[in-house]
C-alpha cells in the first residue's frame, strides 16, 4: 500500500476496468441456439396479435454469455470467499450437500398440480419439517409457505387479525414495536392493517416493560419481538411481557431472525409467544443467493392453527399424505406450498445436525460472538458490553468525533481486506451502529484475523483518517455515488432506445 | 459436529479469553424456567453420505415428469433448462452472497439485476422492473398494493377479471384483507375472453384498477384487436384508473407484450425462463410498471452510477421506498427476493436471445395449435373455448370426468391436463398445457389414446 491516500488511484483502472453490459457485448445475429423448425405455427387470423417490434434481448454466443456471466461472479463476494459479520443475517457456511440434494429430479421435476399418490416424498418432506421446527422451537404447527421472512411477518401479522376478528376483538388494531425492531417489522405491521406504536428500550438495551405497560391498552393487538434483540440481547423480562400483554387481551409475535443464537437452548413456545416466523436462509443455512429466494415458516400454538395459509397437509384414509383447504385460513400467501427446494435445503440440514448438532450450532454461535466482543470491546465502544448472545453491537461514535472517521468507511476499508463488512447503521437506536454475527462455522483464525484486521483500522483511523475516506482502493470498482443513482434513476439498459 | 470448526483446545482457550468457566455461563441471561432441558426429538445425526441416501429415498417416492411425456397445464412450464443456467448458477459467488449492500464487492449481482431489468422491460415494454418478487401471485399482490397506494385511499375499488389464476386471486384476496379494496369481478364470455363491454360498465370514479390475465387460467388469448384490450384500456384511461396485466414472459417474445398495449403495471411468472417446476417453488415474480409509476414500485431496483474513478458501477436505489428507510409508510416489506432466480432468468433471456425466444414461443404455439386441430377433428374431446387464439394450454370438454381419462392416459405413459374440478370447476373439463418439452410425436400419441376414449 505504496499510494498516497489523497490521490486517485490510476492502477485502479488498468487493474479493474470497465465491465460492459450483456447489451454492449451483442453483435447483430450472434445467435447460442439453433433455430428450431416453426412450421406448425400458423400466423392466420394473428395479425392483430403478433408483437409489431422484437423483444431487444442479447445476440452473443455461448462462450461470451459464459464468460460474461462467470467474470460478473468474480465480480461478487460470498461466504465462501471470506468472513461475512453480517449482523442479524447469520452469514453462516452453506452446506454443499444442500446443493445436491435440493437438485435430486425427483424434487426439481415434480409439478405441484400433480396426483398426491406421485408427490408423497414431498408432501412426507414438508410434513417432517414442519413437525420439527414445531418441536425445536416449541410450537404446536407450522406453515412452510411463506417464501422469506417479511412474508412470514405478514403472514403471522393476518393470522393474529384473524384470530382477533374471530374473538371478538376485531376493534384492536395497535400493534407494539421495539425501537430496535429490523425495518420489516413496522412495515408488515402496516401492510395487515395495524398501527404502530413504538415501545422505547431502557438502558440496558433491553424492551422497557414500565414503557410497555402504559402503551397497553384495549386497542392492543399484540406486540412483535426479536428475541435476543438487535442488539445480541436476551430480552430477559420475555415472560413477565408475555403475561402482561396476554392479559392486556394482545398476542405475541416472535421474529426468528435472531433463532440462530437460541436453537435447543430455549424455546419462543416457552416464552409465551403464540406465533413465530424463522428464517431458513438465516439459522437454517439456506444460501442468501444475492438476495433470496428464501424461506419464512410461520409457526403457531394451538389455538391460531386453524388459521394457517392453505393449503394444508393431512392423512388420507387411504394412509397417504395429501393437501386440503381449511375453511377459516387466512387464505394463501403465494401459489402452491412454498419455495420448496429452500425446504429440502433445510431438511437435510436438520439431518445432518440433529438436535444436539442443532444445540451445539447456538452454542458455537453465542462462544464466537461473545470472544469477538471481549477482543473487539478493548478499541471500539461497545454500548452494552456484557455478554452477549450470538451477535452485538459496536459503536463507531467516539472514533468518529475524535478522527472524523465514520463507521462508512471503517466498513468500506474492511472491503480492501477481503472480509465483508458487518451491519451498518442498524439497529438506529445506537449511533454509527456496527452489528457483529460471527456465527458458529467460522474458526479461531478467521476469528482473530478480523481482530486484527480491525485495530489496524481503527489505529490507521487516527493517523491517517484520508485513507479510510478514501477507501476502497483495490475492489473491482471504488466507492459509489449513490445519491446520483437516485437523483437520476438508471435502471434499465437505454443505448438501444428500449426504455428509459 | 459438522460445519463448526471448534475443537476442544479452541472452546476452552475462547471460554478463557471471555472470562467464564463454561458454555452454559453464556446463557445466564436466559431464565431457568424456559431453559431447554430435553433435546427435541428429532431423527439423530447422519453422516452426509447417510443424508445423501436418505433424500435420495425421499425423492424416489415421487413420480416427477423427467422423461414423461406431460400435458399437465395451469402452473409452471416444464421447460428445458439450458446447460449454461447451471454453469453460471453453481458460481457460489452469487449464491452465497448476501443482498448488495455492500455495493462494490457485489457488481456481480447488482449488474446482473440491471441486465435481467432490462431484458424484462423490453420483453413486456414496461419501463421499470423490479429485482422480483416471491412469484406471479404476491407481484399481482404487490400491484394491488400500488393501485391502491396511486389513489391514496380516494378510489377504494378493483375489478379483476375471472381470466385470473384462482391461486393468483386467492393470494390477491389474501393481502386485501388487509388492504380493504372493494372487489368486482369481471366475467368471461362464453369463448373465454374477459367480457369487456362488462368490464367498461363497471367502471366508475371509484375503480382504482382493473386486472387482466392473457393468456388466461384457461390458456385464451384475450382479443388483442383496437375493438378489444386496447379500446378497454382507452376507457380505462380515461377513467382514470390504471390496468394491470397478468402474462406470460415467453409469450411476450412474440404477442404483443402489456406495455405496448397500454397497460400501467404488468406481472408474469418467471420460472420458465430457467428454473425447474419445483413441486411450486422457488419460483419468480415479475413485477413492471410504467416510469411514471417508479416511485411507487416496491422491491429492490439496481441502479447505474459511476465511481470515484468515473468507472460505471451499480447500486441499490430509489431505497427510500423500502421497508429498512420507510418502516411503516413503505409500499411494501419486502426484503428478501429471488434475486438468484432473477439471475437465472437473466441467463436464459441471453441464451434465447432476439431471435432465439420468439422462435421458442411461436414453435409452442404452433404445437398448440396443432394439438387443437388434430384433437377436434380426431377425437370426441371438445374445445371448450372456440373462435380463440390460445398460447401454451386450452381446455377440452372430456365425455367422462378428466381424472378417469387420465388413469386411461397413464396406462399409455401419458401424463394428462389438469381436471378442472382442482379449481372447482367442471369436473370434465381439462387443462391441457404444452412446452418446448412436448414434441409433435408425442401429441400424436396423446390423440391416439383419446381417440379410443368416449368411442
Amino acid at each position: 500500500m505504496t499510494a498516497k491516500s489523497e490521490e486517485f488511484c490510476p492502477e485502479a483502472t488498468a487493474i479493474h476496468p470497465q465491465f460492459p453490459t450483456i447489451f454492449e457485448r451483442s453483435v447483430p445475429g450472434r445467435k447460442c441456439v439453433k433455430l428450431q423448425d416453426e412450421s406448425l405455427f400458423d400466423p392466420a387470423g394473428l395479425d392483430q396479435f403478433m408483437r409489431r417490434k422484437p423483444a431487444e434481448l442479447p445476440e452473443v454466443a455461448e462462450v461470451d454469455l459464459v464468460r460474461h456471466f462467470i467474470g460478473l461472479s468474480r465480480r461478487n463476494f460470498g461466504v465462501d470467499n471470506g468472513f461475512y459479520p453480517l449482523g442479524s443475517c447469520t452469514m453462516k457456511y452453506n452446506p454443499k450437500i444442500n446443493d445436491l440434494t435440493s437438485n435430486m429430479a425427483g424434487f426439481t421435476d415434480l409439478h405441484p398440480y400433480q396426483e398426491a399418490e406421485d408427490c408423497q416424498g414431498s408432501l412426507l418432506l414438508l410434513r417432517d419439517l414442519a413437525d420439527w421446527l414445531s418441536k425445536i422451537f416449541g410450537m404446536d404447527a407450522f406453515t412452510l409457505q411463506p417464501a422469506a421472512g417479511a412474508h412470514g411477518e405478514f403472514t403471522g401479522l393476518l393470522i393474529i387479525k384473524k384470530y382477533l376478528e374471530s374473538t371478538g376483538q376485531g376493534h384492536r388494531d395497535e400493534m407494539l414495536i421495539p425501537d430496535s425492531a429490523h425495518g420489516t417489522n413496522p412495515a408488515s405491521a402496516a401492510m395487515a392493517g395495524f398501527k404502530t406504536v413504538e415501545v422505547k428500550s431502557n438502558a440496558r438495551g433491553l424492551v422497557d416493560v414500565d414503557v410497555l405497560k402504559q402503551k397497553l391498552s384495549d386497542k392492543t393487538a399484540g406486540i412483535m419481538m426479536t428475541n435476543p434483540n438487535t442488539l445480541g440481547l436476551f430480552e430477559e423480562d420475555v415472560v413477565a411481557i408475555a403475561k402482561l400483554v396476554h392479559d392486556a387481551g394482545g398476542q405475541l409475535y416472535y421474529d426468528g431472525a435472531n433463532a440462530n443464537a437460541i436453537a435447543e437452548i430455549t424455546r419462543p413456545g416457552d416464552m409465551g409467544f403464540d406465533v413465530i416466523h424463522l428464517n431458513l436462509h438465516k439459522s437454517f443455512s439456506t444460501p442468501h443467493g444475492g438476495g433470496g429466494p428464501g424461506a419464512g415458516p410461520v409457526g403457531v400454538m394451538k389455538h391460531l392453527e386453524p388459521y394457517l395459509p392453505n393449503p394444508r397437509i393431512y392423512e388420507r384414509e387411504d394412509g397417504l399424505l395429501d393437501f386440503i383447504d381449511h375453511p377459516d385460513s387466512i387464505g394463501r400467501m403465494k401459489l402452491f406450498y412454498g419455495n420448496f427446494l429452500v425446504l429440502v435445503r433445510a431438511y437435510t440440514y436438520i439431518r445432518m445436525l440433529g438436535a444436539d448438532g442443532i444445540r451445539h450450532m447456538s452454542e458455537m454461535a453465542v462462544l464466537n460472538a461473545n470472544y469477538l466482543r471481549m477482543k473487539i470491546s478493548k478499541f471500539i465502544d461497545v454500548p452494552y458490553n456484557r455478554t452477549c448472545m450470538h451477535e452485538f453491537v459496536a459503536s463507531g461514535d467516539n472514533l468518529a468525533k475524535e478522527t472524523g472517521v465514520h463507521t462508512a468507511d471503517i466498513a468500506k476499508t474492511l472491503l480492501d481486506y477481503n472480509v465483508h463488512p458487518p451491519t451498518i447503521y442498524f439497529p438506529l437506536i445506537v449511533k454509527e451502529a456496527i452489528m457483529i454475527e460471527p456465527t458458529e462455522t467460522e474458526s479461531k483464525e478467521t476469528l482473530d484475523h478480523f481482530v486484527n484486521v480491525m485495530k489496524e483500522i481503527v489505529d490507521r483511523a487516527k493517523t491517517d483518517p484520508d485513507w479510510l475516506h478514501n477507501a476502497p482502493h483495490f475492489t473491482p470498482v471504488r466507492r459509489l455515488d449513490d445519491v446520483l443513482a437516485a437523483r437520476q434513476p438508471n435502471i434499465c439498459f437505454t443505448d438501444w432506445g428500449g426504455c428509459e | 459436529m459438522p460445519f463448526v470448526p471448534h475443537t476442544e483446545s479452541d472452546i476452552r482457550e475462547m471460554l478463557k479469553e471471555i472470562g467464564v468457566e463454561k458454555i452454559d455461563d453464556l446463557f445466564v441471561s436466559i431464565p431457568r424456567e424456559i431453559r431447554v432441558g430435553k433435546l427435541s426429538d428429532l431423527p439423530p445425526a447422519l453422516s452426509e453420505q447417510e443424508v445423501y441416501a436418505e433424500l435420495f429415498t425421499l425423492a424416489e417416492q415421487n413420480m416427477p415428469l423427467t422423461g414423461d411425456i406431460s400435458f399437465l397445464g395451469g402452473g409452471p412450464m416444464r421447460m428445458y433448462t439450458p446447460a449454461v443456467i447451471q454453469a453460471v448458477l453453481s458460481r457460489s459467488e452469487f449464491i452465497t452472497s448476501y443482498t448488495p449492500y455492500q455495493a462494490e464487492i457485489s457488481q456481480g449481482m447488482l449488474q446482473a439485476i440491471y441486465e435481467y431489468q432490462s431484458m424484462v422491460s423490453t420483453l413486456l415494454g414496461m419501463d421499470v422492473v423490479n429485482a422480483s418478487s416471491y412469484d406471479v401471485g404476491s407481484a399481482a399482490a404487490d400491484a394491488l398494493v400500488v393501485v391502491r397506494d396511486n389513489f391514496r385511499g380516494k378510489r377504494n375499488k378493483i375489478l379483476v377479471s375471472k381470466g385470473l389464476h384462482p391461486e393468483i386471486r386467492d393470494v390477491m384476496k389474501t393481502y386485501n384483507t388487509g388492504l380493504g379494496m372493494e372487489w368486482v369481478d369481471v366475467p368471461l364470455k362464453s369463448n373465454g375472453q374477459t367480457d369487456i363491454d362488462a368490464a367498461k360498465g363497471l367502471l366508475d370514479e371509484k375503480v382504482a384498477g382493473i386486472f387482466i390475465q392473457y393468456p388466461t387460467r384457461h390458456g385464451v388469448l384475450e382479443d388483442l384487436g383496437p375493438a378489444g384490450i386496447p379500446d378497454l384500456l382507452e376507457a380505462v384511461h380515461r377513467n382514470k384508473s390504471l390496468a394491470v396485466a397478468v402474462t406470460n414472459a415467453i409469450m411476450c417474445s412474440a404477442i404483443s407484450p402489456p406495455g405496448h398495449l397500454g397497460f400501467d403495471i404488468a406481472v408474469a411468472e418467471g420460472q420458465p425462463l430457467g428454473l425447474p417446476i419445483s413441486f411450486g417453488g422457488p419460483h419468480l415474480g415479475i413485477f413492471s410498471a410504467k416510469k411514471d409509476l417508479i416511485r411507487k414500485v416496491p422491491g429492490r431496483l439496481s441502479g447505474k452510477t459511476i465511481d470515484v474513478e468515473g468507472r460505471r458501477g451499480y447500486v441499490l436505489t430509489l431505497q427510500a421506498r423500502e421497508q429498512h428507510i420507510r418502516r411503516e409508510r413503505a409500499t411494501s416489506n419486502i426484503c428478501s427476493n429471488q434475486a438468484l432466480c432473477a439471475l437465472a432468468a437473466c441467463v436464459y433471456l441471453g441464451y434465447y436471445g432476439k431471435e432465439g425466444l420468439p422462435n421458442l414461443a411461436r414453435r409452442i404455439m404452433g404445437l398448440t395449435q396443432y394439438a387443437k386441430k388434430e384433437i377436434s377433428s380426431r377425437t370426441k374431446f371438445k374445445l371448450l373455448h372456440t373462435d380463440v387464439h390460445h398460447f401454451h394450454e386450452f381446455v377440452v370438454r372430456c365425455p367422462k370426468p378428466a381424472y378417469e381419462v387420465n388413469e386411461s392416459l397413464k396406462e399409455e405413459g401419458i401424463i394428462g391436463g389438469l381436471p378442472l374440478d382442482r379449481w372447482g370447476e367442471d369436473e370434465n373439463c381439462m387443462l391441457l398445457g404444452f412446452s418446448d418439452q412436448n414434441t409433435k410425436e408425442q401429441v400424436d400419441a396423446l390423440v391416439e389414446a383419446l381417440s379410443f376414449i368416449g368411442k
